[in-house]
């Protein structure tokens, strides 16, 4: 019985940073205030995957992933003397990349418009990704949970990536996008149910 | 012994390891073959969801950033320093008036300001007659100036959310 629960949970338990990991980025924040360049490098090598998960999550659309990168990492270089570890580094440079991502879709909603959707119909979201493209992905899970993904509205978009490849817990996720606890569990447990369903109406039996 | 069916909700939180009563639907689920169903479903979609995205910057990446630091030489913004500039600022006005119009010119300018000040508050006394004497609602102010601060309120925290 013991074995059957524990091969079912999947309980994956949110980042705690370590006091290691805290006194780390401490010193890293302190010699980059002082000049020390190479801190810096630093600290974009360490954040680099954090801000590009969620630039490319945000803006699939977009055709300059990398300077609005780059720009984040300008944005957090000249506003790193406002950061006083009230949060983690990692939050305040996810808010600090979302914020980036949000302004951005805004000046450009035009052209990104399905970037930029944030309704809640998700109902009329495309239930299967008809191309010439998809029969070749057919059995390609991962590819196709990732076009499945890039349908969803940003804010789902978003919240999926910082619990799933940035392991934050709700209330780091409530930080970074100043949503209600509540919300954010609701958006993300709408998505996944959505997923979840497309993906066993494609794959009905190998899969999942 | 749970008799219903778990719900989505229920599921994901138990997956998250968020749910409280997570022995409850542990027990559920060792006789429940719908629910370990569902379970294995979302199982499947969160390992997938862990790994789906990975997207690479070019290797040079962190060095064209810290290039473009250095060239740019931009500076630190910083509280401390906003205040210093504000309270330097301050200081160095009154030092320039007290040389140029004297000390006693500065006390008399401050006694103004002061009376101006006191006749400032006084009109909120003159307006209060006056809207007595015109003989204006009292709880319709006061259900305006409610409206007001709702308004606010509701553009700080409601709106301002959605803009997400």
């Amino acid at each position: 019985m013991n074995q059957l629960t524990e091969k079912m949970a999947m309980v994956r338990p949110r980042a705690h940073p370590s006091a290691l990991e805290l006194a780390e980025d401490k010193r890293l924040v302190e010699k980059i205030l002082t000049g020390d360049t190479t801190a810096f490098t630093e600290l974009v090598e360490k954040y680099q995957n954090l801000v590009a998960h969620l630039v490319f999550q945000m803006l699939p659309r977009a055709a300059d992933h990398e300077d609005l990168c780059q720009d984040v990492f300008i944005k957090i270089y000249r506003n790193l003397g406002f950061f006083h570890f009230e949060a983690r580094l990692a939050t305040w440079i996810a808010k600090i990349t979302v914020n980036t991502c949000v302004n951005y879709l805004n000046k450009k909603k035009a052209s990104l418009y399905a970037d930029f959707n944030t309704g809640d119909d998700l109902d009329m979201l495309p239930a299967n990704l008809a191309g010439p493209e998809d029969e070749a992905e057919q059995k390609d899970t991962i590819r196709h949970l990732k076009r499945l993904i890039e349908q969803l509205p940003v804010h789902y978009r978003t919240i999926l990536t910082l619990f799933h490849l940035e392991e934050m817990s709700y209330q780091e996720i409530c930080e970074v996008t100043a949503l209600p606890e509540g919300t954010v569990k609701n958006y993300l447990f709408r998505a996944r149910k959505l997923l979840k369903e497309r993906l066993q109406a494609r794959y009905p039996e190998e899969v999942l | 012994m749970t008799t219903r069916h778990l719900t989505d909700e229920q599921i994901q939180e138990w997956l998250d390891g968020t749910l409280t009563a997570q022995s409850t639907i542990t027990e559920h689920l060792t006789h429940c073959s719908r629910c370990q169903a569902e379970v294995a479903a979302y199982r499947s979609l969160y390992q997938e969801l862990n790994q789906t995205v990975v997207f690479s910057l070019t290797p040079d990446f962190a060095a064209n950033v810290t290039r473009r630091v250095t060239a740019g030489k931009f500076r630190f913004s910083s509280q401390w320093w906003s205040g210093l500039l504000i309270a330097g600022g301050f200081l160095l006005g009154t030092a320039i008036n007290v040389h140029y119009l004297g000390k006693a010119a500065i006390l008399a300018g401050l006694d103004r300001i002061k009376t101006q000040f006191v006749n400032f508050v006084l009109s909120f006394e003159t307006l209060k007659n006056a809207a007595v004497s015109l003989n204006v609602n009292h709880s319709l102010i006061f259900f305006a100036v409610i409206v007001l601060i709702l308004t606010f309120l509701l553009d700080r925290f409601i709106l301002q959310h959605r803009k997400f």
